[in-house]
């Protein structure tokens, strides 16, 4: 064990730039992930990667920056009463199967297929699971945005809270009653899809939504509690092998852990179907971008056939969509905080005007 | 009131400097002593603990000092409470329904 991490391992010498750039990232990082409940990790290890960082010290170092920050996001809004404690363990502890699901099967593709055959699964993967999970996210918070009416619960999750099958767990922040059985598809799959794409959260928390029943606001906050514990018994599973580059893993804490407070701050400003905007359009936009990476390694399995120039074409212009995707959601965030804000502050102001008007008239 | 404002406000100007200063000295420890903690940070088996409490450590440390910047700049949570669902009604009981039948009167 001891011997694995110190095989050919290359840790990467620091500059101003480097540590600016994961400093930069880690905050935006952080700021999607305090306001969604997950991201920033899809950007965050191809970026490390593109900066000389091998692959297991960059998702190593990764995973160690993610526990601390969900950590201190799942806190901010546990105080804000948004957690529901108890859902993210249970679902944690079947995430925590769903990883080792989907351990052996990115094991049998790279046998089997190597490891073009690996890359294209998770791209593939991460385009079916994003588009189909992406766009019903963002087509329900277009309806609830369209109709201006509160979020509702889906069928789905009535009829299946309405069933009686032992052992039924109750929710009590989330105020939901459930059959423990319907609650570890969700896990599983979330783990499955950490194991694949790293972003456990994208099914994790659509799941809890629509299956579960949670509001989008306590399944995003939940998916921060799911988000620590399965980040720190993987960053304990890394640190055993000493893969983590603890450099790289606290330039990036000190902007996430900014990030992650001032998105955990903007959910108490925004309307709750908001959070749906912000996850579904950065899933949207991740599927596009990994889309674009498909052809590379369908070239390099060599069904299809394609220039090297345009190859790398592609795959630079997947890692700046991807970039994007994180900006955006950013934007989206920020610019909806400063709104409410605004309008915060301008009644404030009438408040205060009427009271004057009030004591003039006295 | 005012007053009381004011006394809060400084409070929490020193407790933002303090642990400012402390997360900084952290760090800088951390980065000018680089060489002899990626020795043995990477060293795995019972050293694994360190990296993780590292981590710990600055998350807290830091943490705090993050979360008073964002006070400190007037940045803090809106009081609104979230909104729960209603829990989903149970099923009404399943009654057998009374069976047709037939007498004869033979």
């Amino acid at each position: 064990m001891h011997d694995i991490g110190l095989q050919g391992l290359q840790f990467i010498e620091l500059t101003w730039l480097t540590a600016a750039f994961l400093f930069v990232v880690g905050f935006i990082g952080g700021l999607v992930s305090g306001f969604i409940g997950s991201g920033g990790a899809f950007v965050l290890t191809p970026g490390m990667m593109s900066l000389g960082v091998p692959a297991t010290v960059a998702v190593a170092s990764n995973m160690c920056h993610k526990f601390p920050k969900a950590m201190v996001g799942a806190y901010k809004r546990w105080r804000y009463g948004q957690v529901d404690l108890k859902l993210g363990v249970v679902m944690a502890a079947s995430a925590t199967i769903g990883v080792q699901i989907g351990i052996k099967m990115q094991e049998y593709i790279l046998a089997k297929w190597g490891e073009a055959g690996s890359n294209l699964y998770v791209s593939v993967s991460f385009v079916v699971v994003l588009v189909t999970v992406g766009g019903y996210v963002f087509y329900d918070a277009w309806k609830i945005s369209r109709s201006g009416s509160q979020e509702q619960s889906s069928k789905l999750a009535d009829w299946l809270q309405s069933i009686h099958l032992p052992p039924m767990i109750h929710f009590k922040t989330a105020n939901i009653t459930m059959s423990l059985w319907f609650t570890i598809p969700v896990g599983l799959a979330t783990g499955m899809l950490a194991a694949t794409i790293a972003v456990g959260g994208f099914v994790g928390v659509p799941g809890m939504i629509y299956v579960v029943g949670a509001t989008g606001l306590m399944s995003s906050a939940t998916e921060l509690v799911i988000a620590f514990l399965m980040g720190l018994g993987g960053s304990v599973k890394w640190a055993l092998n000493g893969m983590i580059d603890i450099r790289l893993t606290l330039i990036i804490l000190a902007g996430s852990l900014f990030g992650v407070q001032l998105g955990a701050i903007g959910t108490t400003y925004v309307k709750d179907h908001l959070i749906k905007v912000v996850m579904g359009t950065i899933m949207l936009m991740v599927a596009v971008s990994r889309g674009m990476a498909i052809p590379t390694y369908l070239t390099k399995l060599e069904l299809i056939s394609m220039s090297e120039g345009t190859t790398g074409f592609l795959m630079t212009c997947s890692f700046v969509s991807m970039c994007l995707a994180l900006l955006v959601g950013a934007v989206i965030i920020l610019g909806a905080m400063w709104k409410a804000k605004r309008e915060e502050r301008r009644g404030n102001l009438v408040e205060e005007k009427e009271l004057q008007h009030a004591e003039q008239a006295i | 009131m005012g007053q009381s404002h004011a006394v809060k406000r400084n409070k929490q100007i020193a407790k933002t400097i303090a642990f400012g200063a402390l997360s900084v000295a952290m760090y800088t420890i951390l980065f000018m002593n680089s060489a002899v903690v990626m020795t043995y940070f990477t060293k795995g088996f019972v050293y694994a603990a360190l990296p993780i409490l590292t981590a710990f450590a600055f998350s807290f440390v830091h943490g705090t000092f993050a979360g008073n910047v964002w006070s400190l700049l007037g940045i803090e949570a809106a009081q609104k409470r979230p909104e729960t669902r209603p829990a989903a009604q149970p099923r009404p009981a399943q009654r057998k329904r009374p069976r047709p039948r037939v007498y004869l009167n033979t």
